[in-house]
């Protein structure tokens, strides 16, 4: 109720302060003088007050309201004018501090680089020395940036630096304390530098609400555990966009994790992590309890279904064909047309009996997939033996055009 | 060598120029995409190498604004493109070599050497057509 109405109640509050404030202000303009008179830079602001409601107060000027609203409005207008002045002072102050911080990072960056350089390519003490004095927060996002650009044994000099400065330690601490977009940096930086001991402390992050520490540190298990890296599949409650999954199986790809087996997460109550697994048994040809493939054939998602329908086809799983065309007439076209490439691959008289039984409830731009998808002679055979409907004429000659 | 160096990292540039300057090459780096033309032409390199995703500026538009007026500088592109579609355009486009990011910039010399001599094989190709009008 409260929240509901907390605008209103909040204009009504400032409305009587503003009264109140009003009040104070009709007595200090009655009186002829205050503590700051003679200060010309200040007492034109009363005198002109003052003047006015002098006029008011006489014979001539008397008037009930003017005399309510004129302090009122005084008093808006010097609250106006100092909230001009503090929000202008306040972006000037924020300018300025955002100026400096600046010109100090990109000093600080430039030197670290240098001091980088210098220990990569020339004297490796004197840099050491000069490495420890530096800021690390800036040394870290240096160096991950440039592991990221490069491989080899540069590459490998870079994380050895890295832990021999203890930079380990230093974001091991800042993914536990620090603030969310500074926790996302370290834990990629730990994902970069390979931290395996940050491992237990990033673990937690991959459940979080926060989508972007929680897709970061999903990608960061990934490659800081490879045995238990999908674990968080098991137990994940929010969706995994479609962005993510390929990140996901970038960053398997790109770290050679072993793949692990997918068909453990098809009976996930979790949507999204059953189209993951079923993309990545697709897009590597993984074989596993085919079973639980044919299941989702059923499933109430008409997108799972579909993804389930192309890892059949994809995999040439023939037990799928009884379940197919079990579940043929109920699907939406979009998966008709899926079922219908799945059921090429089976190029028998049984499947010609099938598209017969079916022909006449089927809608032209199914049949025209059907006929793309049979042999030329079931082809013939289906043409001679269907009646010479008009649908079904249009689709021939769309073919065979 | 003159080897000019266009790209958004100053210390993966730096790094790069410290390894080819080792080998007696003249190295300049660009990080700012807005003059880039304009180094191209003061320092006239024989080797650009360029990324694609440069700041401020189109780095597709940049390798065939290269090509164009100077078809002589070999243009090795640096990236993390992995579209082959894309990769494809590049090449279209007039570069000469691409080199998928991350790199091993100890390679990168090697890479720049065999860049050159294809060209001069082909350079010399062009000459005996010339002479003999073949």
């Amino acid at each position: 109720m409260l929240r509901r109405y907390k605008a209103i109640l909040l204009f009504l509050a400032s409305l009587f302060l503003l009264v109140l404030l009003s009040l104070f202000v009709k007595q200090w303009l009655l009186q002829d003088t205050w503590w700051l008179e003679g200060y010309q830079w200040i007492d034109w602001m009363h005198d002109i007050g003052h003047f006015y409601m002098n006029f008011l107060s006489t014979e001539t000027g008397k008037h009930f309201l003017l005399g309510f609203l004129f302090p009122l409005l005084y008093t808006s207008m010097i609250l106006t004018v100092f909230n001009i002045g503090f929000i202008a002072f306040f972006i000037l102050f924020r300018r300025w501090r955002s100026i400096n911080n600046y010109v100090y990072f990109s000093r600080m960056r430039e030197k670290t680089e240098d001091v980088l350089l210098e220990y990569l390519y020339g004297d490796k003490d004197a840099a050491m020395v000069k490495l420890r004095s530096l800021n690390r927060r800036i040394l870290v996002k240096e160096m991950v940036g440039l592991r990221k650009q490069i491989i080899g044994s540069k590459a490998d000099q870079l994380r050895s630096l890295f832990y021999e400065l203890h930079l380990d330690d230093f974001i091991i601490r800042k993914i536990k304390y620090s603030r969310w977009f500074n926790k996302i940096m370290y834990i990629d930086a730990a994902q970069w530098m390979l931290v395996t001991r940050a491992e237990d402390v990033i673990e937690p992050y991959q459940y979080v609400t926060n989508v972007y520490i929680r897709n970061v540190a999903q990608v960061a298990c990934i490659s800081l555990s490879p045995d238990s890296a999908f674990s968080f599949l098991n137990v994940l409650e929010y969706p995994l966009p479609v962005w993510h999954q390929i990140i996901l199986y970038k960053s398997m790809v790109l770290s050679s994790v072993p793949i692990p087996d997918f068909y453990a997460y098809l009976r996930s109550d979790n949507t999204t992590v059953v189209l993951f697994a079923l993309n990545m048994i697709r897009l590597f040809s993984q074989r596993g309890d085919e079973e639980k493939i044919i299941a989702l054939v059923s499933h109430e998602d008409p997108i799972v279904r579909r993804n389930a329908l192309k890892v059949i086809c994809d995999l040439k799983i023939y037990q799928a064909m009884e379940t197919v065309k079990q579940y043929f007439q109920k699907e939406t076209i979009r998966n008709q047309v899926n079922m219908v490439h799945v059921l090429s691959l089976d190029k028998t008289e049984e499947t010609l009996d099938f598209y017969k039984t079916i022909w006449i409830e089927t809608k032209p731009n199914v049949r025209m997939e059907i006929l793309k998808h049979i042999e030329p002679a079931l082809r013939k055979k289906l043409q001679d033996t269907m009646p010479s409907e008009r649908g079904f004429n249009e689709t021939i000659s769309n073919i065979h055009a | 060598m003159k080897i000019l160096i266009c790209g958004e990292n100053p210390l993966q540039l730096k790094m790069m120029k410290n390894e080819l300057e080792q080998e007696g090459d003249e190295v300049r780096l660009s990080w700012s995409g807005i003059d880039l033309m304009a180094h191209v032409i003061k320092f006239m390199p024989d080797v650009l190498i360029t990324e694609v995703l440069l700041p401020q500026i189109n780095g597709f538009e940049f390798i065939d604004n290269v090509r164009k007026h100077f078809p002589k500088i070999s243009i090795m592109v640096l990236s993390s493109l992995r579209s082959e579609h894309l990769i494809d355009f590049v090449f279209r486009l007039g570069a000469n070599d691409f080199v998928f990011k991350p790199f091993d910039p100890e390679t990168l010399r090697g890479r720049i050497l065999k860049l050159q001599e294809s060209k001069n094989s082909l350079l010399t190709l062009n000459y005996m057509d010339y002479v003999t009008s073949v």
